[in-house]
């Protein structure tokens, strides 16, 4: 499991560089000057050039990957043109935000969708079943902001029980939530029920239906274990999937979060702001799903046994040698 | 050969013909592409004609759907946006499922550097969510209807590379592709000849799928005010200028979402039944 877990640690730096690589490409050949961006219309050539040396803007692309990464080790992302703050601090003041909703949404499409998926695995064909997938067909099919949109003419416009902006308690996250995680939801389900599936027709399975077991006991104790294992991989993804859902989400409602942040960014041409809040996002994105990875092997026996075995085999040979 | 390949497209559409819910995707969305094809006689009015004396009004005999904040018909934009968001789904998926799976080809073919090499790719493509992606993009390359179906073909890279590379490997040490090279076959033609052809079932459900994903990005580009830009009536740039009047009017939120949701439901309907056609061992 050790050299599993260091393999795939091994494998993310290089992605990790990457992501630093082509978001400073992207930004790199945006169009664009930032000296003339923070100086304004009103300076004369000399003081844009001024300001370009002084940034280092005429050093070239290596050059100024390599002083970026530098940065980017240290944790600074360089300056908000126009706040002068680091971006840093910035992201980070936003970044608790779109987590928080991304994390909610998660937590939320998990309660909702595992229970539904096993519940459409058990009773299959059923009414339950067939409403289940219906709801998780429609979730994968509309888009999540219009879903918030409709949210809030019912909840807000129509029935006045929901606040429509803002995120200042818990009532503010709502409709945000179900919003951002119907997609997860509909995703989730139909693993879940998919999965559940082809374990409960496993022999094991029939085994302990003719030892005389009740159905929960058999689902919960047995079938639950091994089934949830693949669903665990989508869940990562699917945090991928609802931090992209609270970017969009935040323009809705109005939340101060990175999404908005970002594109209120991306329309002030503040390209700095954009390329450390792009970044904190593929990081966090790429550790999670490395965490998942990880929680994957460790309660995979089939992976957990690879390894386990390649060590045995190893250990057999390193005797047999020495026999 | 001509004959197998025949038979077996015959036993895919048998057993499509015989799932239902497939051929209710397939039968709505050969109903939208004709409403796109035919926009111009379907729509009562221009998508641009701004009637002044009309402004927000309510559905009715004369307008449908009601009108904008510009007095423009909401139901002809709807339809004439049927043709925007299909283009750029289609265009967008198009030349992200063919670089994707030509990469994906190339890495699961060589194995080795480029392999490891196009797959971390890849994989930094896919730890970026797809909407950031496209923002990040459409930032770099600026908002409009081409620069929005490349940030949406590039975001559907990775998918198409994972899929087609998992397939390769698969077939690659298969007789016939052993017996293709055995007789000289070059590598371009081994791929394109040889592995595509048969792998082409697992690209056409992810493609179906895609499309599907495709639409709902660049709508979530253009809501956001990074993709198609007005008058251009797409489906997302209707609902970012009509999310202001939500609380008084109301219907202007309403059709496009619906648009979109119809367009993307008849095609995930079709792609499900697609791979369950294509691959019956899928199905539960």
């Amino acid at each position: 499991m050790l050299k599993f877990t260091i393999k795939r640690i091994l494998v993310a730096i290089p992605v990790l560089l990457g992501v630093t690589l082509l978001v400073f490409t992207m930004l790199y050949f945006t169009e664009g000057d930032p000296a003339r961006l923070i100086l304004g219309d009103t300076a004369t050539e000399e003081e844009v050039e001024a300001l370009r040396e002084e940034l280092g803007l005429n050093d070239s692309f290596g050059q100024q990957y390599i002083s970026y990464l530098g940065g980017v080790l240290k944790g600074d992302l360089g300056v908000d043109y126009i706040t002068g703050r680091p971006v840093s601090e910035e992201v980070m003041d936003r970044l608790t935000t779109t987590l928080k909703l991304a994390v909610a949404s998660i937590v939320f499409s998990m309660i909702v969708a595992i229970p539904a998926g096993i519940i459409s695995a058990v009773r299959q064909y059923s009414a339950v079943d067939n409403i289940a997938m219906v709801i998780a067909l429609l979730g994968n099919s509309m888009p999540n902001f219009w879903l918030a949109l409709m949210l809030i003419l019912f909840f807000s416009v129509f029935l006045g029980i929901l606040p429509a902006s803002g995120l200042y308690g818990a009532q503010y996250y709502i409709m945000p939530v179900i919003g951002i995680s119907a997609g997860s939801i509909a995703t989730i389900t139909r693993m879940t029920r998919s999965s559940m599936l082809e374990v409960i027709r496993q022999d094991y399975i029939r085994t302990s239906m003719a030892k005389g077991l009740t159905e929960f006991l058999i689902i919960v104790k047995h079938a639950l274990k091994n089934a949830l294992i693949p669903v665990i991989t989508v869940i990562g993804i699917q945090f991928t999937v609802a931090v992209g859902g609270a970017v969009v989400n935040e323009q809705v409602f109005a939340i101060p979060g990175l999404g908005k942040f970002l594109v209120d960014a991306i329309k002030a041409r503040n390209y700095q702001v954009v390329q450390g809040g792009v970044l904190v996002i593929a990081i966090i994105c790429s550790i999670v799903n490395l965490v998942i990875d990880l929680l994957y092997a460790f309660v995979d026996p089939r992976i957990k046994s690879q390894y386990q075995k390649s060590g045995k085999i190893k250990r057999i040979r390193m005797v047999k040698e020495e026999g | 050969m001509a004959n197998k390949k025949n038979g077996q497209l015959r036993d895919i559409w048998r057993r499509l013909k015989r799932n239902r819910l497939a051929m209710v995707g397939l039968v709505i969305l050969i109903l939208i592409v004709l409403v796109a094809i035919f926009a111009d006689v379907i729509a009562p009015y221009p998508y641009d004609l701004q009637n002044y004396s009309d402004v927000k009004q309510w559905p009715s005999s004369k307008y449908i759907f009601g009108t904008d904040n510009f007095g423009r018909d909401i139901f002809s934009r709807v339809i004439y946006g049927t043709r925007v968001s299909l283009q750029i789904g289609f265009i967008s998926l198009s030349v992200g499922a063919l670089v994707g799976s030509i990469f994906g080809a190339i890495a699961g073919y060589f194995g080795g550097w480029v392999d490891t090499v196009i797959m971390r790719f890849t994989d930094i493509l896919m730890s970026i969510p797809k909407i950031v992606l496209a923002i990040a993009i459409a930032s770099t390359l600026g908002p409009g209807l081409v620069n929005a179906m490349i940030a949406v073909a590039i975001s559907s890279i990775p998918n198409f590379a994972r899929v087609v590379r998992a397939s390769t490997l698969t077939v690659k040490d298969q007789e016939y592709i052993e017996a293709a090279i055995a007789i000289g076959a070059g590598n371009s033609r081994v791929i394109f000849r040889h592995i595509f052809p048969n792998i082409l079932a697992p690209i056409i459900v992810q493609a179906t799928l895609g499309v599907g994903v495709s639409i709902i990005l660049a709508a979530s580009l253009s809501f956001l005010g990074l993709g198609v830009e007005p008058p251009t009536p797409e489906w997302g740039a209707m609902l970012s200028a009509a999310r202001t009047y939500i609380r008084d009017e109301w219907y202007m939120v309403l059709f496009p979402g619906l648009a979109i949701m119809i367009t993307v439901l008849a095609l995930n309907l079709l792609g499900d039944g697609l791979r369950d056609a294509l691959d019956p061992k899928l199905k539960n």
